[in-house]
């Protein structure tokens, strides 16, 4: 009977303690992200003293890992760079908080150190701003054109850190819609504005904060209220002009898509863009690379089109890539560098990632892609309110997620 | 050094590394939540406004209620349909029964996420029901997407093979000899299941739903997959104050509130186990 | 026995209780008459339990009836039928105290309180169980437990009592006691009783009539000294008791070691050679060796006295059974 007791008391004991690590765990798990290292090709000569390896950091989805892991085997394996420098990549899944390897370069940057491991990063637009604004655009090597020829041609620029990060790709937010239904597909917001109300129940954005495509809606609504300055700004006195704005997004709060009675916003680009194609939806806005790649591979229909806004459009972004001042190898990053802007690893991310490829088009094959052609890299509108999008969020939930 | 003090050390040696992993994993990150939930965001300094902000702002509260709504019909519902299976696993011995039986733990082994886009597929307004109305000329619009009966259908899914398996344990270790007494002495089917099957297991019962509760109060990925924008389950909830608001102080006290809602069935649980009724022995 | 007058109990018509592997029993006839403890004896899967089911109302029969008191019962479920029946094991219910458990199918038959404690009272006295109404299953032995099992059926005053080894469990010592007991409370009350064994010792002390089975089927039915005496096959004589096979030209002779002399000075035909010798208190069992097979004979000292291992004896064979060689 004690035995027995005892072995109870254990028992409900490690429950107990799962449990808690349960509570911890989602509470820790923006901390602690899936961190995947891969040391992309191994070819280059395992004798040979003269391969110069350096460290590539990286965050995103999936599909962008793959992305990664292609471009740095091939630019280990069979590009001109191959059997001088050895990329290895290390690859920071996101969708769980990407807070992570921003956060890293920040604390190895603060942590002065020398030889950090960072020798070359990817960053989004979001991440940069974020980066820049902790630790200024000093962080990163001014960048030398002349190491990049392959930039020669390319004029989409960055807007936060300009001369310190060189942009190889670009994505932005589009209207995606069904062709089959929408035949008068709006040119100018207030034509979408009209179109969203004369088409009740046809129209959904993801939750903002669980994917870019609904951020760039809801805060493109709010701004398109506020001076073009603030949309780049992370001061936060603007939060107090976003009134007008919300209102907006109240008033069309009733004309989005409904489920069970109650309007409903899905979470995640996905969310959206599965409506779309199962017909639940006409129209939503989500990423131009998502919505090609996926009616490219056949998961979504090909009526589905994707458009854009003309007066004010959706915003963009565009990956740049840094090297930090707290690095090593520097020729070996300027080489990836400039790889990335090589007709083979440009045609490579317009093929499997639909990106915006940043070179001439006209030396790519855009078959598949022709709606890429029209997304304009060089007037992309960025958006980047920094801290500001925790309050939007929040702000958000809770007055637009609660009106039912 | 004498074999005991020896063996001692030994036995010591060998709980070390578990009882370091328990402490550096769990203990260390439960107290640091604690003392970060008590404090101030900006200060630092000790407040209970983490707390209160959960309690007294509607939607939050709202949050807290729905989500013991949906955990509660849950637990009720899958335990109800469990027992039911497991009794049907039981007593019956036909080759349905026990293609069941062999059956039923099935969707224990699909991997959540699997599951919850399969059943997304099925009972979304556009899916797999609506379009075998759809043959037959109706519409049927469900309306179990972003909606709570639509979260509580996917629970059950997940739970019921977890809770049956538990009871189905519990009704196993029921002699057929007792249940045979019963019926002899003149005890009809309803009878022997109130006087005999019930108390019998009845303590299975409560272990399997205070499983399903735990299991069920922090739930993530249903929610966020199928979950409507408000109210929202604390998963959620903490994933919001965590990942979009990143509000630390406030997702502590949240993870608290959580573990303290986690608490009540794990008291319940222990209750159970260690209250030896005098029968049990 | 068997005078005509006496009242037949229980009917067994052409029954037949067949399992979908293929095992079961058939051609199932058997009248036990009231006041009589009848035993169904066999060793395992030969089909005694099967035949105590069925008249319990566990399992539903193939074809054939049962009838108790001249009313068929085969379609009732086990609660309709006037039957009670003592488990080999956990009979009493866990949960509940001794006088929850002697009380629970007395309250199902809406009895007063105030009967069913008189009741209860006596019955524990009659067990010899008296003041442990408060206790649990758990806290009694096994032969306690087994004690209370029976007192529970009683209770209910049962037309027949079945019994499905209900002693099996319990050491031997205990068991002995029990089969006493069980044979004084049966003959106070008069009840009938169907009792289930592998036992041979067990049936022979307890039974008015053992019903020896053999593979499904009944192989003989009779009082204990007729199946003994008169075993109707060499199965039923190989079963009960111990039993010496000499083959004889065409014949199987069957004997008893009781009734085996040997000879030490050899002066008969049938020549066997003395294995070993065993004093067991007042007679001395000893084993030859005749042919290929070895033959068991209990003789006395004086017998004994005169023998040594290996000496050649001759056999006698007194009181014996002829059955067709196999």
């Amino acid at each position: 009977m004690k035995g027995k007791k005892v072995v109870s008391l254990v028992i409900a004991g490690a429950m107990t303690a799962a449990m808690l690590a349960g509570c911890g765990s989602s509470a820790g798990s923006g901390a602690s992200n899936d961190v995947k290292s891969t040391s992309a090709g191994s070819t280059a000569s395992a004798g040979n003293g003269s391969v110069e390896e350096f460290n590539l950091y990286a965050t995103g989805s999936d599909n962008v890992r793959a992305i990664f892991e292609t471009l740095t085997d091939d630019f280990n394996n069979n590009s001109e760079y191959a059997g001088k420098y050895k990329c290895n990549l290390t690859f920071m899944l996101s969708g769980t908080g990407a807070a992570s390897m921003t956060d890293g370069l920040v604390a190895a940057y603060k942590a002065n150190q020398k030889d950090s491991g960072y020798d070359l990063v990817d960053l989004s637009g979001d991440d940069l701003s974020k980066v820049v604004s902790q630790i200024g655009e000093d962080a990163f090597v001014k960048l030398d054109k002349s190491k990049i020829p392959n930039a020669s041609g390319v004029s989409a620029k960055s807007s936060v850190a300009t001369d310190y990060v060189q942009p190889y790709r670009g994505t932005t937010v589009v209207l995606a819609y069904d062709s089959d239904k929408v035949t008068d597909v709006p040119k100018t917001w207030d034509d979408l504005t009209n179109w969203i109300k004369a088409n009740p129940g046809r129209f959904a954005y993801n939750q903002p904060g669980t994917g870019g495509a609904g951020d760039s809606f809801a805060r493109t609504s709010v701004y398109n209220y506020l001076p073009e300055e603030a949309f780049t700004s992370d001061d936060p006195s603007w939060e107090d002009k976003w009134d007008d704005g919300f209102n907006y997004l109240k008033d069309i709060h009733s004309s989005m898509y409904k489920s069970g009675g109650a309007v409903v916003y899905p979470a995640k680009n996905q969310g959206t863009l599965d409506l779309l194609n199962q017909g639940e939806i006409d129209m939503c806005p989500n990423w131009a690379d998502m919505v090609l790649s996926q009616r490219k591979s056949g998961q979504i229909k090909d009526s589905i089109k994707i458009t854009q806004i003309t007066d004010k459009p959706l915003t963009g972004s565009l990956q740049s890539l840094a090297i930090p001042t707290f690095g090593a190898h520097q020729d070996a990053a300027y080489a990836f560098i400039d790889y990335m802007l090589s007709e083979q690893a440009q045609q490579t991310m317009v093929t499997e990632m639909a990106a915006i490829p940043l070179i001439d088009t006209s030396k790519l094959d855009m078959s598949g892609f022709e709606d890429l052609e029209n997304l304009d890299t060089s007037n992309f509108r960025i958006q980047s309110i920094g801290d500001l999008s925790t309050d939007f969020n929040e702000r958000w939930d809770n007055e637009i997620a609660t009106l039912g | 050094m004498s074999k005991a003090a020896k063996q001692k050390i030994v036995a010591y040696a060998m709980v070390l590394p578990a009882f370091l992993i328990v402490m550096l994993t769990v203990a260390y990150p439960i107290v640091n939540s604690i003392i970060l939930s008590f404090q101030d965001e900006k200060t630092g300094k000790f407040t209970f406004a983490n707390y209160t902000y959960f309690f007294t702002t509607p939607n939050q509260l709202k949050n807290i209620l729905y989500t013991l709504f949906v955990v509660i019909v849950t637990v009720v519902l899958a335990i109800v349909i469990a027992y039911l299976l497991a009794l049907y696993l039981r007593f019956n011995h036909s080759r349905i029964a026990k293609c069941i039986g062999n059956l039923y733990l099935l969707p224990r082994f699909v991997p959540a996420m699997c599951a919850v886009y399969a059943m997304i597929t099925i009972i979304r307004d556009s899916g797999l029901i609506n379009r075998i109305g759809a043959a037959f000329g109706q519409d049927w619009k469900l309306g179990l997407m972003y909606h709570a009966s639509g979260l509580i259908v996917m629970n059950l899914w997940f739970n019921i093979p977890f809770a049956t398996m538990m009871i189905a344990a519990g009704l196993g270790a029921i002699p057929d000899s007792i249940i045979e007494a019963a019926r002899d002495v003149g005890a009809g089917r309803m009878k022997v299941f109130r006087a005999m099957i019930l108390p019998l297991s009845v303590k299975d019962v409560i272990i399997a739903a205070t499983f399903v509760y735990m299991s069920n109060v922090g739930s993530f990925t249903t929610p966020y997959l199928m979950g409507g924008n408000a109210p929202k389950m604390l998963g959620i909830a903490l994933f919001d104050q965590f990942n979009k608001y990143l509000d630390y102080n406030r997702s502590a006290a949240l993870s608290v509130i959580m573990f303290l809602l986690c608490a009540v069935s794990a008291v319940v649980y222990i209750r159970t186990n260690l209250k030896d009724k005098e029968w049990e022995g | 026995m068997n005078e005509p007058e006496r009242k037949v109990k229980l009917q067994i018509v052409d029954m037949a209780k067949k399992y979908p592997n293929g095992d079961g029993v058939e051609h199932i006839n058997l009248d036990i008459y009231e006041g009589e403890i009848v035993t169904l004896l066999g060793p395992s899967g030969c089909g005694k339990t099967t035949i105590l089911r069925a008249i319990g109302g566990f399992h539903d029969i193939t074809s054939g009836d049962i009838l108790i008191s001249g009313k068929s019962i085969a379609g009732l479920p086990p609660e309709k039928r006037p039957t009670a029946m003592v488990f080999q094991s956990y009979n009493l219910w866990p949960h509940m105290t001794i006088y929850e458990n002697l009380s629970y199918g007395l309250k199902l038959r809406k009895i007063p309180k105030a009967e069913i404690d008189k009741d209860i009272k006596n019955i524990l006295q009659l067990v010899s169980m008296p003041g442990c109404e408060k206790k649990y299953p758990n806290q009694l032995s096994g032969g306690q437990q087994q004690r209370i099992a029976i007192a529970r059926s009683l209770l209910l005053k049962p037309e027949l009592l079945l019994l499905d080894e209900p002693f099996s469990a319990l050491d031997a010592k205990i068991r002995q006691q029990m089969r006493e007991e069980l044979k004084k409370i049966q003959s106070d009350l008069g009840i009938t009783v169907v009792f289930v064994t592998h036992d041979q010792e067990e049936a022979m002390s307890l039974s008015h009539r053992i019903v020896v089975m053999n593979k499904g089927v009944i192989a003989q039915v009779g009082t204990p000294t007729e199946i003994y005496d008169h075993p109707k096959d060499r199965y039923v004589a190989s079963f009960i008791g111990e039993m010496n096979f000499i083959d004889i030209d065409n014949q199987t002779i069957a004997v008893r070691p009781e009734n085996l002399s040997l000879d030490p000075q050899a002066k008969g035909d049938l020549k066997a050679t003395v294995r070993t010798i065993m004093v067991l208190g007042h007679y001395v069992q000893v084993t030859v060796q005749h042919g290929d097979t070895v033959l068991k004979s209990f003789v006395d000292r004086e017998i004994s006295n005169q023998l040594n291992v290996g000496d050649t004896v001759s056999l006698e064979i007194g009181t014996h059974h002829v059955f067709a060689k196999e």
